[in-house]
């Protein structure tokens, strides 16, 4: 771009203007309206598809015809007589560029070496609905949109503190996104902002057109199969995420916010765990970390069983399996394969089509699939149980970024358990913890309990513990440690059970 | 040095798993063979040792603090004598660690997947240690903080689900050939306990305020708990047969039936034991790696790790002709070797040590 000197506004208005004129060359959408100022001559400058041509006319050109007609002065008299709450003054061709592209009308005037720019951008933007991919029985229905403007609104009107900071750049040669990093003053550690800064500020790409471009290209570990950030379309996630001391990054043109630093139990955690009785919380938590096990090794413990240690199967139901069995003609392991990467080819044509479809798609696969391949002999029926359980316990892990992982990671595994039985599968195991074990998201271990003895921790990891025994914040927020005041359990009024 | 740190706990249980996985293995049926049914006696007296080289890797640690034995060896014996020491130490090192990684190549082979080669098993457990090695001090003490608590708990489990078979008389008579059986039969957990000198290669990656030596203390009571827990289930299921078996605390396990449908365990048992075993072998490995770049003068152990993979497997391979020579080896020639490299010359390092200090101050 230009430097300095060059970019500088002159005080001659149609210099700017040819300046301008020969960035835009070739776009229809670019306006330069040409209008007297009193004595000095002027143009506004827009994109017709951005700005609020209505308001325009009404609070900006119509007053500075009318108004300035007689008067004698330049953009100081023009400011005084407009309007309009929102407008700033531009010194730099560059910054009068930018203004421009976000649909901001901008006025030049001749003899100036400033230009104005009005807040009057308006797009066609889609209103807020329920987010799809994290519903929720109890809990709120507002879910992140498009724009970046109104995601940041939904966060600052469930946290009205002045220390809820929202840090705007832009990234992206071309798009020059507009990225904004969400967190609380008193409670994050200073150190994470500035690495997310840090790691915001290397980017130097094209464009940026969703989050995940971003989450790609700032992660800890590159090569890592499991999300290293959190990523949620919901405001009261990152709302509570605020509050324990995360940071979230929002990015314009898309409803999914990153939050970070994340540990891999906030991917079995839903929003709704919180707001469901303690009890209830605690036992879908379980069953949700139950399942995301059956998820990785269902299917292989199954191969390891059937091809390896059959003894461990009780008499009657191992006579029953040889049974259905005996007519197959593949290994279990080529079985296992054949019915999982089918599963995978389903469900991938379920989420593309559209939903009337999709729907169809699945009953079609689920059930006249499942049953004639059992009856072409090609499957037993065990194992169309253990791939449907399977499936079923995929579904359970209420964040989709780490499920697609889970799943992926099924399929070494049952290699695994194919040829090397528990031990093979034990071996994958102790490679995938490994794996997480060293793993870290901005610094922080991706299983951080696990680290050290924060019983603090485990209250919200191993149950969902009630909220008035969780005084303290995650150590993510250690240096302002208290969260509520330590008295908060409920319970009849004083003397209550007295009476 | 490793920049990566540890909590006391931590310590605790990766030395209780870098010890364990194997001592349930076989030591059961060697104690039997020389304590007979005074076999649950041993461990405690054995556990001495455990607690001796403890403390003795703790006086070294508080001489001269984060460094390791090698450092020791050479700041204590001159260049030459203690790199001579030094080497006898590594070289004893990947012996006993070849040992380790055979033997449970050969449970799981014999065990469970008989027409498996050896040097798959082999070759699978060294390459999947080795990343956990590569990772670091950190990674493993995770792995120990969740898999030493089941480990032991299983241990535990085992000994209650087979409570119905029991008969306790086969304790009985308790010293009935006076102590001395006892004593030799403590000669066998005693090379398992003179195995916690180890722990100077993780002292220096405690967090500074931990004392290490407390979690040192606590993996030494913890292993004997063990330890006389799986001798306990052995003495009262198989009694002096014990000395027969080759796994007997495994046969025990297959001895659990539970209402017909809690029978047949002895997968689930392998599954467990291969993880513990997989901290073992990384920890031996992690202390190998370390003290071998120590022992070169290499500042990152890193680029080691897969050198010494590569050796510890061949190792595990030439250990022993089969089996049989093996299981040999331990009360005969594992004996010797591990009180010399294990008590005596960390005894004479730090009375040379001591009596350093002495004369210069």
């Amino acid at each position: 771009m230009n430097n300095d000197s060059e970019s500088a506004i002159s005080p001659r208005l149609t210099e700017n203007l040819d300046r301008i004129k020969a960035l835009y060359a070739d776009s229809y959408d670019v306006v330069f309206h040409h209008l007297q100022c009193g004595e000095k001559a002027a143009a506004v400058i827009y994109l017709t598809g951005l700005t609020d041509s209505d308001q325009l006319n009404q609070f900006v050109l119509e007053p500075a015809l009318r108004k300035m007609k007689d008067q004698e002065g330049g953009l100081g008299a023009l400011c005084e007589c407009l309007p309009v709450s929102s407008f700033a003054k531009a010194a730099t061709l560059d910054q009068l560029i930018m203004e421009i592209g976000n649909g901001n009308p901008v006025l030049l005037m001749e003899d100036e070496d400033q230009a104005l720019s009005f807040s009057l951008a308006k797009w066609e933007k889609r209103s807020i609905t329920e987010p799809e991919a994290e519903s929720v029985v109890r809990g709120p229905r507002e879910g992140f949109v498009e724009t970046l403007i109104d995601n940041v609104s939904l966060i600052r009107r469930k946290l009205k503190t002045p220390a809820l900071k929202m840090k705007s750049m832009r990234i992206g040669r071309y798009s020059q996104t507009e990225v904004v990093i969400a967190y609380l003053n008193d409670i994050v550690d200073p150190a994470l902002i500035k690495e997310i800064e840090a790691r915001l500020g290397r980017i130097d790409v094209d464009g940026i057109l969703e989050s995940g471009n971003i989450e790609e290209l700032i992660e800890d570990n590159p090569y890592s199969p499991f999300p290293q950030m959190q990523t949620t379309e919901r405001p009261d996630v990152v709302a509570a995420n605020l509050l324990e001391g995360r940071a979230a990054v929002l990015v314009e043109g898309t409803p999914i916010v990153l939050v970070m630093p994340t540990s891999i139990f906030t991917f079995l955690h839903s929003p709704e765990d919180y707001y469901q009785r303690y009890y209830i919380g605690s036992a879908i938590r379980w069953l949700r970390y139950l399942f995301s096990l059956i998820a990785l090794i269902g299917p292989s413990f199954y191969v390891a069983v059937v091809t390896f240690h059959q003894e461990m199967i009780p008499t009657t139901l191992l006579l029953n399996m040889t049974k259905s069995r005996e007519q197959i003609p593949f290994p279990a392991l080529v079985e296992a394969l054949l019915m999982e990467i089918t599963f995978e080819a389903l469900r991938e044509a379920g989420v593309r089509l559209p939903k009337q479809i999709g729907s169809a798609v699945s009953i079609v696969g689920a059930l006249v699939i499942g049953q004639a391949a059992i009856a072409a002999g090609l499957v037993s029926s065990p194992m169309v149980m253990v791939v449907a359980i399977t499936g079923i316990a995929s579904f359970l892990i209420p964040h989709f970024t780490l499920g697609i992982t889970i799943r992926l990671l099924r399929f070494p595994m049952m290699l695994l358990a194919g040829t090397l039985g528990f031990f093979g599968l034990m071996m994958g195991f102790a490679l995938i913890l490994t794996h997480l074990f060293s793993l870290r998201s901005f610094g922080v271990p991706y299983t951080s309990f696990a680290t050290v003895t924060h019983w603090n921790q485990l209250k919200d990891v191993s149950v969902r513990a009630p909220f008035w025994k969780m005084n303290r914040r995650p150590k993510t927020g250690f240096w302002n440690r208290y969260r509520q005041g330590s008295h908060q359990r409920p319970g009849p009024p004083d003397g209550g059970n007295k009476t | 040095m490793e920049k990566e740190k540890i909590s006391n706990i931590q310590l605790g249980l990766m030395m209780y798993l870098m010890i364990g996985g194997t001592s349930i293995l076989v030591v059961p049926s060697f104690t039997a063979m020389y304590a007979k049914q005074d076999m649950w006696l041993s461990p405690i007296i054995g556990s001495v040792f455990g607690f001796l080289c403890v403390g003795l890797a703790w006086i070294m640690n508080r001489y001269y603090p984060g460094e390791t034995i090698i450092c020791h060896l050479n700041r204590v014996f001159g260049k030459w004598l203690g790199s001579v020491l030094g080497f006898m130490l590594l070289f004893f090192q990947i012996d006993a660690i070849g040992l380790i990684t055979r033997e449970y190549a050969e449970f799981i082979v014999q065990a469970f997947l008989s027409q498996t080669p050896l040097t798959v098993i082999i070759g699978s457990i060294v390459a999947t240690s080795s990343f956990a090695v590569r990772s670091g001090v950190e990674v493993i003490g995770r792995f120990a903080m969740i898999f030493a608590p089941i480990f032991f708990l299983f241990v535990a489990a085992i000994f209650l689900f087979l409570l119905p078979e029991y008969n306790v008389l086969n304790m009985l008579p308790v010293f009935g050939m006076g102590v001395l059986p006892s004593l030799k039969g403590s000669l066998e957990p005693a090379v398992w306990f003179m195995e916690f000198l180890l722990i100077t290669s993780f002292y220096p990656s405690v967090r500074k305020g931990d004392k290490g030596v407390k979690g040192g203390l606590f993996a030494v009571f913890l292993m004997m708990l063990t330890m006389v827990i799986t001798n306990f289930t052995c003495l009262f299921l198989f009694g002096e047969t014990t000395a027969n078996l080759t796994f007997p605390f495994l046969s025990a396990s297959r001895y659990i039936s539970i209402s017909d449908f809690f029978s047949h365990v002895e997968a689930i048992v392998m599954a467990l034991w291969i993880l513990g075993g997989f901290v073992q072998i990384s920890m031996w490995y992690y202390s190998l790696s370390l003290n071998l770049a120590e022992w070169l003068n290499i500042k990152d152990y890193r680029p080691l790790v897969f050198p010494v993979g590569l050796l510890i497997s061949v190792f595990s391979i030439w250990v022993a002709k089969n089996f049989q020579q093996m299981l040999h080896y331990f009360p005969t020639g594992g004996t010797g070797s591990s009180v010399i490299v294990l008590v005596l010359v960390p005894l004479l390092l730090v009375a040379v040590a001591w009596l350093r200090r002495k004369i210069s101050s």
